[in-house]
């Protein structure tokens, strides 16, 4: 049983860590552009016309990439002032419901993004210079936030089955 | 007998033209043509202006006013009103645009979705520097914000290098010296206090370019409006919407020449014959490329100019 | 607006629960905002401003600051700052602890985070205090308090995110913070020396360092340095050396301040891929959950907004008549209270939708305001029950309880309350140095 669970936890680990991992690649990027931009500019006169609209698509994935991998792990900023009280009532079952809870929520917004990107492919719409049609980026939103959606319910149904966290042998506050 | 709210969606500075001026104009038209049954609520920044569109059309508010330039591709017909060179005021010129979207675009549907209520464009826009430019040439040297379109297409011929950013972000581009100018309406310098990073303002008659911008409101919103407030309102959207918008626009733009000679160090320079010569000829350049695409489209754009030209001449 | 105070005390109760705050404004934002219009206009709205949360090309400025704080970290530049520090105040009674004070004001001026610069000294300080007989109370208490500097004086994540909600120049707001930021430094010193009067054998005297040893020490801290003369000189025009002039935005700073940091660690032969690595996945995971909780305030205030609560409120004032000061009285105190709860982050997403635009109505400076936030904030991150540095450093130095580390901050959090009363009183403090220079 407990070999299953580990399987199961570093399936999941592994499947939130490669989008992480190209998180950590655009910001990489980011910061390499932004710097050879304001070099340029500043010793040739010849900055990167392109940019702004680049910096917005590698800031997408910094944003949205690692979402899931801090959905999963339960990092997201909370109050954890009432965090021993709640331990002791044993709250950790009901707090896996909210989790759930706030997946099936979000099942909304995440099928209107698809919309909207859709939309704006419908529309023809494009960054100006480099003329990449912005439903693209969209759609890896999208992509990003069903897949942070699937995190909640995970983490919610850990939670609610093994009462811990998921990934943790114990109960543990989270941090952020 | 039942009244009506219409939220207004609105983005810029508190301050700005169109939020002190131009909705409350065109409230008090709404106002009026209904006897007081509708009235509008103002909002400001439920979402950043690229977003505004999508805020109307799926009814997150009922009214909104869009740049264009913010979703590029998506307007072709827009880049018409855009060019350089025409020799008219705001609302003037916003009151042929209307007529001639009718006559021309509105076949493109590119506003579908949601009901158009006014067309308008912006004074002629002029470059900001932080540098005096004594002659056309010298901006090849510059690097320039510009927010895209025809404003960024003339930059790009003009030799200068194109920054990319919206209007607001002007003064912190010069400032901290990314940017030397900004392409920028008059009104600009003042409500954006570019008359501190940049004293220079070099004026082509006509303009560099214009911009372009609509008034949406929620379709569904309308329709459900009683026939006849429906039809009191679409007595004053149109025509009268966009004329009372472009008023609001030379009002502006007078103060912003205002703070300009107001300003200690500020300084108007226009350009010579000789240069409005050479930027002429550069401008048919952008027209004929404005021109392909708009026939790419599927409009007659020479029809339509003819028809902004006559409009204007009267 | 009593519906609205309900969504916030609904906001409020639900983050009690472990809720995360995203999910919590984000949920009662949009049921409120459906209210006002349709459901299906509430969720386009937040679907929205999901997608674009990454279009305004100025929030590239949060990972990057962020990634610059932890590339300083690996940087081991900390360490030679307290040396540094150390080689001129050791000697005196309760000098270390003034050391760190001084030391973790310098590093606030490459550090974003407070969190960050809290941890860092407690690494760093925490060792030779306890060596020089330091008792705990005054140890824990001058970092967690000292640590507190690193959202004030600039750069600062915090600053940002008010600078990105509000619209006001964030160069502008780092500006402010210099002189707040010395002036705690200043008045942390005093409280060192406060808590040795009364109790002379908490903080005994260190040896004394030659004039050889502080030259010395000083060469050490040329990488801190170059570094806040690079993103700080960047900013404000300082970085010329005809015919180059280098010069950038906040947005830009933050890039070069992150592979600066990058550099100086790779010369200096600190950071090892891992590290690099590390740093980058810390980076993106709290770049994810800070974009999670801003999208989730941006959603609650379009609702706070729709329902008309800050015009509501101004209204309020305006007819009872109350004196603007009374007001900001009010909000600061509720601050301080807040501040006893809630995560700094949380605190000021939470409020600023809710009193920025009375503030600004009753005719308060934005600018300064912010500092203000700042300053509260700070105080927040020290305040029991729940006070984040305090909780940081109790996981690095496990055997010291939280109630001594909390004992320990009770002087810093008596001159911190007299250093706002001073910003409150008199806004030039605040306002001077921005409004000198543009
Ligand atoms: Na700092
Ligand atoms: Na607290």
């Amino acid at each position: 049983m407990s070999s299953f669970r580990n399987t199961v936890t570093a399936v999941l680990v592994t499947a939130v860590r490669l989008p992480k991992g190209l998180a950590m690649a655009a910001l990489m990027l980011l910061m390499v552009m932004t710097f050879f931009d304001i070099l340029l500019r500043s010793t040739v006169n010849a900055p990167i016309e392109a940019t702004t609209e680049l910096s917005r698509i590698l800031l997408m994935f910094v944003v949205f990439a690692a979402m899931p991998e801090v959905t999963l792990r339960g990092t997201h900023v909370a109050v954890d002032l009432l965090a021993p009280v709640l331990d002791r009532v044993g709250f950790a079952r009901i707090e896996g419901l909210i989790l759930i809870g706030s997946a099936v929520l979000m099942v909304w917004p995440d099928q209107k993004i698809l919309t909207l990107a859709m939309r704006s492919k419908s529309y023809d719409d494009m960054t100006e210079f480099l003329h990449i049609p912005t439903y693209l980026p969209a759609l890896c939103v999208f992509a990003f936030m069903v897949m942070t959606t699937a995190c909640f319910a995970i983490a919610g149904l850990w939670l609610l089955l093994t009462g811990y966290s998921f990934g943790f042998e114990r109960r543990e506050a989270k941090e952020w | 007998e039942a009244k009506y709210t219409l939220t207004i969606s609105s983005w810029g500075p508190p301050t700005s033209g169109i939020n002190v001026s131009m909705w409350p104009q065109i409230t008090r038209l709404i106002e009026e043509a209904t006897d007081g049954r509708i009235t509008t609520d103002l909002k400001l920044n439920l979402a950043p202006p690229p977003a505004q569109f999508d805020m109307i059309l799926d009814g997150a508010a009922d009214l909104t006013w869009i740049f264009h330039g913010y979703n590029p591709g998506r307007f072709v017909s827009a880049q018409m009103i855009e060019l350089p060179g025409y020799d008219a005021d705001s609302a003037t010129l916003s009151a042929a645009y209307w007529q001639v979207y009718q006559d021309h675009f509105a076949g493109l549907d590119e506003h579908r979705g949601v009901k158009l209520i006014g067309l308008m464009t912006h004074g002629p826009g002029q470059l900001a520097s932080a540098s005096r430019i004594e002659q056309l040439s010298d901006i090849a040297d510059l690097k320039i914000r510009t927010g895209g379109g025809v404003a960024g297409e003339v930059v790009g011929l003009l030799g200068a290098s194109r920054i990319q950013l919206p209007a607001p972000s002007s003064y912190e581009a010069i400032a901290s010296k990314a940017a030397d100018a900004s392409m920028m309406t008059i009104e600009g310098r003042k409500s954006y206090n570019l008359v501190e990073v940049a004293p220079f303002m070099y004026e082509m008659p006509g303009g560099f370019y214009r911009g372009s911008f609509a008034l949406l409101m929620n379709q569904e919103k309308f329709d459900a409006l009683p026939a006849d407030l429906q039809t009191a309102l679409d007595t004053v959207f149109g025509l009268d919407t966009s004329r009372v918008a472009g008023t609001v626009w030379d009002e502006i733009d007078l103060e912003g020449r205002q703070a300009t000679l107001d300003t200690p160090g500020n300084e108007i320079i226009v350009a010579s014959p000789e240069d409005q010569a050479a930027f002429a000829k550069l401008a048919e350049g952008v027209k004929e490329k404005v021109f392909a695409s708009l026939r790419d489209a599927g409009a007659d754009p020479e029809a339509a100019y003819a028809e902004i030209l006559s409009l204007i001449a009267k | 607006m009593v519906t609205s105070l309900l969504g916030l005390a609904a906001v409020l109760a639900l983050s009690l629960l472990r809720v995360p705050i995203a999910i919590a404004m984000g949920v009662v934002g949009v049921l409120g905002y459906a209210m006002e219009t349709s459901m299906s206009a509430s969720i386009s709205m937040a679907a929205r401003l999901i997608t674009d949360a990454s279009q305004d090309y100025s929030l590239t400025v949060v990972p990057l600051f962020v990634l610059m704080g932890l590339f300083v970290n690996k940087g081991g530049m900390a360490d030679e700052l307290y040396e540094a520090a150390y080689s001129f105040l050791g000697h005196l009674r309760g000098g270390l602890a003034m050391a760190t004070i001084v030391a973790c004001g310098g590093f606030s001026a490459i550090s974003g985070s407070s969190l960050a610069t809290a941890a860092t000294m407690s690494r760093v300080a925490m060792p030779q205090m306890r060596r020089f007989g330091y008792n705990d109370t005054l140890s824990t208490g001058s970092i967690a308090a000292g640590g507190t500097l690193g959202i004030l004086i600039p750069p600062s994540v915090i600053l940002i995110i008010y600078g990105l909600l509000t619209e006001t120049s964030i160069g502008k707001l780092f500006l402010a913070g210099i002189v707040p930021g010395m002036l705690g430094i200043l008045l942390y010193l005093v409280a060192v020396r406060f808590a040795v009067w009364r109790d002379p054998s908490a903080g005994p005297a260190g040896e004394r360092s030659t004039m050889r040893q502080r030259l010395h020490a000083l060469r050490g801290v040329w990488a801190i340095l170059l570094l806040f003369f690079i993103v700080i000189g960047g900013l404000y025009g300082a970085l010329n050396f005809w015919p180059i002039h280098i010069t950038f935005s906040p947005t830009e700073a933050a890039g070069v301040g992150a592979t600066g940091a990058f550099l100086i660690s790779l010369f200096r032969r600190q950071m090892s891929l891992r590290d690099m690595l590390s740093a980058l996945s810390e980076a993106v995971t709290t770049t994810a959950s800070l974009f999670a909780v801003l999208i989730g305030a941006w959603i609650f205030s379009n609702y706070v907004n729709m329902a008309g609560l800050p015009s509501q409120l101004q209204a309020l004032v305006l007819n009872w008549g109350t004196s603007p000061f009374l007001v900001m009285a009010m909000i600061i105190l509720i601050y301080v209270l807040l501040g006893c709860v809630f995560e700094s982050m949380s605190m000021l997403l939470l409020t600023v939708p809710v009193f920025f635009p009375v503030v600004v109505a009753l005719g308060f400076d934005p600018v300064w305001f912010g500092i203000v936030v700042v300053v509260v904030v700070e105080i927040s991150l020290i305040t029991p029950p729940v006070g984040l540095n305090v909780f940081v450093l109790k996981r690095v130095v496990q055997d010291v309880s939280i109630a001594t580390i909390f004992r320990g901050v009770t002087p810093f959090w008596i001159v911190d309350l007299i250093r706002l009363a001073i910003l409150l009183g008199i806004p030039a403090v605040t306002l001077f140095l921005p409004n000198s220079i543009h």
